[in-house]
């Protein structure tokens, strides 16, 4: 009834209860005054809502949803707690997440109940968050991020999904290890561009950090930028590539001492050729000459010719006159890995090819001789 | 002499328990108390689990009947995209949420879906079975049972998360698998100790949950019949 006081401090009261559950406002339809229409009601409408039932069958539907969505680890909370923990204020989380505040606070409350210990300490106007919440941060954190993914790529999945995806590739890395994934990736996106490049670990990691690359495909990046991500992938071998008639090639496996009088070919800024030689002048090889080519498919000609020897991958098809043989005492294998950049959202597109790539099981596109050897870290 | 670990010793129950002539429920509750009976410590950890996610009303908010089932796209075991909206155009869709090819519940629901898989086709509707494991793995569970249904990835359990089935496995629970063998990081490609709730959902081709069951307690599984019977309404 308008002008009731202990009615107004009544609707009061709920409102204030209910905000905590609907923190965007509290809204119903009202449907006795204005049929179809749903917004905050007037005193008017409210007294009519309540004569027709309307604001009872409210009423029911929100304690139905209230007791329905005492959950646990729901997507929300994991923002509310990402937010926190960035600026250890509830009140600045709360403005950051668009909620009110006690219903930021409310829901960091379950996650810890459901979790069954605190993720932060309270004292007075300081917030800390505890070691079991630092712990925890980035597990949630990659679930909440697979979980927004998954949304993108199911919306844009025959559809969207037009952003171009630049792909930095480390030189070695053969098409044919990524061909399937990028068939798939065409499939699901049909306008997808996709653009690729090759380079030495420095220059993927610059791309990677500049923007020009979302997506860097290589071993270890050797740089330290907090926010560069890595997953592994697969093991790549390395022996040196030989022509069949070289002194080395009948051999089962080369001893390093054997390089010390060879002509070692590399190409720029190969890091396992740096290793090597650093290796063999530790040995005392000083004079070992070292040559350069720009690209490693310049290599077998240079090799067949007899001008040198030089680093190769096992798993990669060689023309004829030419193999790969292994060398002990020094291990010429590295992991390679997906490397993305923290923080930064990825389009569609690379979210469903790093989920493809990570998700993959690579011992099919491996070699007979490396297919049981573990991949799996 | 090492003793074996818990998921070796169980190993015997698992395959007694797949090729039991017996309903779905009774061949896992014999495998739940043949846990209990091997190792009580470790069956007392799992009620303490269980109890606490029934009080937090734990997949409570999962799509429910009359639902629309929200899209997904995942890789198969062989890395093929499979989206939910292609399954539903060639018919009803039976979605189910497993936890791995090392759990020894979900290898005995596995084989027990394998084994009706015909009369699921028969019916017009088709199987998939969702877990957080790489394909390696999705491959081995479906060897083992014999399946044809799709095993999807559901890599950092991103989807059971937006379908409220995700739960955080904790420490106590986490060092009691561990030490029975089941060291589930490697299968998932993250160290997060994540795992989705079990949980089976018959999709309409309308897109819409015509039957669910979704129970924290891992060790309970949607019966084959009621399965069946919901796809041929």
């Amino acid at each position: 009834v308008p002008g009731c006081a202990i009615g107004k401090q009544f609707i009061e009261s709920i409102e204030t209860i209910l905000s905590w559950y609907f923190p965007f406002g509290l809204f119903w339809a009202t449907t006795a005054a204005a049929p179809n229409t749903i917004g905050r009601v007037s005193p008017n409408a409210l007294a009519e809502g309540i004569k027709s039932g309307a604001v009872a069958d409210y009423l029911l539907t929100v304690a139905k949803a209230i007791v329905g969505r005492k959950v646990t680890m729901e997507l929300h909370q994991i923002r509310y707690f990402l937010s926190l923990s960035k600026t250890l204020n509830f009140t600045r989380a709360a403005e950051e997440c668009n909620v009110s505040q006690p219903a930021l606070s409310r829901a960091i409350s379950q996650l810890e109940g459901e979790l069954g210990a605190e993720l932060f300490r309270r004292e007075r106007s300081l917030t800390h968050m505890t070691d079991f919440g630092r712990t925890i941060l980035p597990e949630l954190r990659q679930c909440y991020d697979a979980s927004i993914n998954a949304k993108v790529i199911a919306k844009e999945f025959l559809k969207g999904g037009q952003a171009p995806l630049n792909l930095a590739l480390s030189r070695t890395i053969e098409m044919d290890f990524l061909s399937p994934m990028l068939g798939e990736l065409a499939t699901a996106f049909p306008r997808i561009e996709i653009r690729i490049s090759r380079g030495p670990p420095h220059e993927i990691a610059e791309k990677l950090k500049s923007g020009e690359a979302e997506i860097g495909i290589s071993g270890p990046l050797g740089d330290d930028w907090v926010r560069l991500e890595a997953k592994k992938l697969f093991e790549q071998h390395f022996g040196m590539l030989l022509s069949r008639d070289h002194r080395l090639s009948g051999r089962n496996g080369i001893e390093l001492a054997d390089l010390k009088e060879e002509r070692l070919l590399s190409w720029s800024h190969c890091t396992l050729s740096e290793m090597l030689l650093t290796r063999l002048k530790e040995l005392g090889a000083q004079n070992i000459s070292k040559h350069e080519v720009p690209s490693m498919e310049d290599l077998p000609e240079l090799v067949k010719a007899h001008f040198g020897v030089g680093i190769w991958p096992v798993a990669r098809r060689l023309s004829g006159g030419l193999l790969v043989n292994q060398v002990h005492g020094i291990d010429m294998s590295r992991w390679v890995h997906v490397h993305t950049v923290f923080g930064r959202r990825l389009s569609a597109g690379a979210s469903t090819f790093v989920g493809l790539l990570r998700t993959r099981d690579w011992s099919m596109s491996m070699p007979p001789e490396q297919q049981n050897r573990e991949s799996v870290h | 002499l090492t003793q074996p670990s818990l998921a070796e010793a169980l190993e015997i129950c698992t395959q007694h328990c797949k090729e039991m002539e017996a309903p779905l429920a009774e061949r896992l509750s014999v495998f739940a108390s043949d846990v209990r009976q091997l190792a009580p410590q470790f069956a007392d950890i799992v009620e303490r689990m269980v109890h606490r996610l029934k009080t937090n009303g734990a997949g409570a908010s999962a799509p429910a009947i009359g639902d629309v089932m929200p899209p997904f796209v995942m890789p198969d075991e062989n890395g093929h995209l499979v989206s939910l909206g292609q399954l539903l155009e060639s018919g009803k869709t039976v979605v189910t949420f497993h936890r791995g090819h090392w759990c020894p519940y979900c290898r005995i629901n596995a084989d027990a879906l394998a084994k009706i898989e015909p009369e699921v086709k028969a019916a017009g509707g088709q199987l998939v079975v969702i877990t957080p494991e790489v394909q390696k793995f999705s491959k081995q569970l479906k060897a083992e049972v014999g399946a044809d249904f799709p095993i999807l990835t559901d890599l950092d359990c991103g989807y059971a998360l937006e379908l409220q089935l995700a739960i955080k496995i904790n420490d106590e629970k986490r060092g009691a698998m561990t030490q029975a063998g089941w060291d589930i990081s490697p299968f998932q490609d993250n160290d997060n100790w994540i795992l989705p709730i079990p949980a089976t959902f018959v999709i309409g081709e309308d897109g819409l949950v015509k039957a669910r069951f979704v129970d924290p307690d891992y060790r309970k599984r949607m019966g084959t019949d009621e399965l069946l019977e919901a796809l041929g309404n």
